[in-house]
């Protein structure tokens, strides 16, 4: 059996299969295939992810001036007095709790860990709905004003484009299918995360929505996601909340602000269990151990691993294993536990 | 001249799908139609939440269709769907 570049005695699927019905030696083989493959895979990673600069953390705002281009006008960098323009103080301010919370809970220094600058464009575009991460930098629209506005003013996407950032760097989950899903899944995780800790929310308050504050009054919905209840933000909104409602079209690059759905619940549900911030570093130290293929499984494998070591280290409580395994298998995916 | 053009992905993962007929100036259709047969910039692997379109255009005989993201998007190109999208408010 080969696939691609990589070859089996005994096809992956079989062992997995086996080993999900107890075969201790099955696993073992499944576990040393995986770990081989992930050695490459760290390499692979490695080679695809560019070399950039050395930075200080620092923040710089440009203003794209309703046009299409990037860094155009800069108007507030690092330590610069408040402007005139209301959304670049946003942007200044939303970027940087964003970067501080995952220096001071993580111990990340910026985006790519080694203190890339942040470069927020804002203004962009004449009414454009949207905000990417292009892989150097972030960019907002103003919305239309009817549907949409100020994207650059919203903590959660700010922190949803700075985590896909985060992601690049870590494990440069590829952009289709359930990798591409799950990239968008770790955007969201972070976006309500960083969310709640910007209103002093516990989650007992929190909305658990994305997008809520860029939408208007002409848009049919709520929000653009909801963590809690997928599928139900608005009128659009198709996400499932459980891998029977699998969408397996090819839009939206193979569904991956669709599926994305299906581990957003299992999160909630984790942190009803567990709490925000043990999930929060569970899945940080997750996405540091994925690569750029991994799939719903490999996630969920990888997740259930971290949490173990993290429960051995004291540092996540002992139902933390317990809690996701349950979680999960509420959205159709069920966990080996070794 | 008929168009189709369907925009997908974004940050709010909502597609856009405009479909219709338009009168263009010739001097319009001309620059519009050579963006098309333009050299296409390379695609950006790392963009996420970009939007990609997808543009089908035909005039008579003529027909055009190519796919963009936010990054490689020509400007002639750029501007027809904007004259689309405030046509379709």
């Amino acid at each position: 059996m080969c696939n691609k570049h990589y070859c089996f005695i005994v096809p992956p699927h079989i062992l997995e299969e086996l080993a999900k019905r107890g075969n201790i030696s099955c696993k073992q083989a499944l576990n040393d295939s995986k770990r081989f493959l992930e050695r490459r895979r760290t390499i692979l990673n490695n080679l695809l992810v560019r070399e950039f600069e050395d930075g200080n953390s620092e923040r710089f705002i440009y203003d794209s001036q309703n046009k299409n281009e990037q860094r155009l006008v800069l108007v507030r960098k690092e330590g610069d007095v408040a402007t005139q323009d209301e959304t670049a103080n946003k942007a200044y301010e939303t970027s940087g709790f964003v970067r501080d919370y995952f220096k001071d809970t993580f111990g990340l220094d910026s985006i790519d860990g080694n203190g890339l600058d942040i470069i927020s464009n804002i203004h962009y575009g004449e009414a454009y709905n949207n905000a990417f991460w292009d892989g150097d930098e972030m960019t907002y629209g103003d919305g239309d004003g009817k549907e949409f506005t100020d994207f650059a003013s919203a903590i959660d996407v700010v922190a949803h484009e700075l985590a896909h950032g985060v992601t690049q760097f870590l494990s440069n989950l590829e952009y289709q299918s359930q990798p591409g899903a799950l990239n968008e899944h770790f955007s969201d995780v972070f976006g309500t995360v960083i969310k709640q800790k910007y209103l002093k929310q516990d989650i007992s308050e929190a909305d658990w929505l994305i997008g809520d504050s860029v939408v208007s009054e002409g848009f049919p919905g709520v929000a653009i996601r909801s963590m809690k209840a997928p599928g139900t933000a608005n009128e659009f909104d198709t996400q499932p909340d459980h891998m029977d409602n699998y969408y397996s079209g090819s839009s939206d690059n193979q569904g991956v602000h669709i599926n994305s759905g299906i581990p957003n619940k299992a999160f909630y549900l984790s942190c009803l269990e567990i709490g925000i911030d043990e999930c929060a570093l569970i899945w940080f130290d997750t996405l540091k151990a994925l690569w750029r293929t991994a799939n719903f499984n490999d996630m969920l494998e990888t997740t259930i691993a971290t949490a173990q070591r993290l429960t051995q280290e004291k540092k996540v409580s002992d139902t933390a294993v317990d809690a996701i395994a349950k979680s999960f298998s509420k959205v159709g995916l069920t966990p080996i536990i070794a | 001249m008929k168009y189709e053009i369907l925009i997908e992905g974004g940050f709010t993962g909502i597609p856009k799908e405009y479909k219709g007929d338009i009168h263009l100036k010739d001097k319009t259709k001309e620059s519009l139609f050579e963006a098309f047969e333009g050299k296409q910039k390379s695609v950006n692997t790392a963009l996420r939440d970009g939007f990609q379109y997808h543009l089908k255009l035909i005039d008579g005989e003529e027909e055009h269709e190519a796919r963009y993201d936010e990054k490689n998007l020509p400007l002639p190109i750029r501007q027809f769907i904007a004259t689309i999208s405030k046509k379709n408010k």
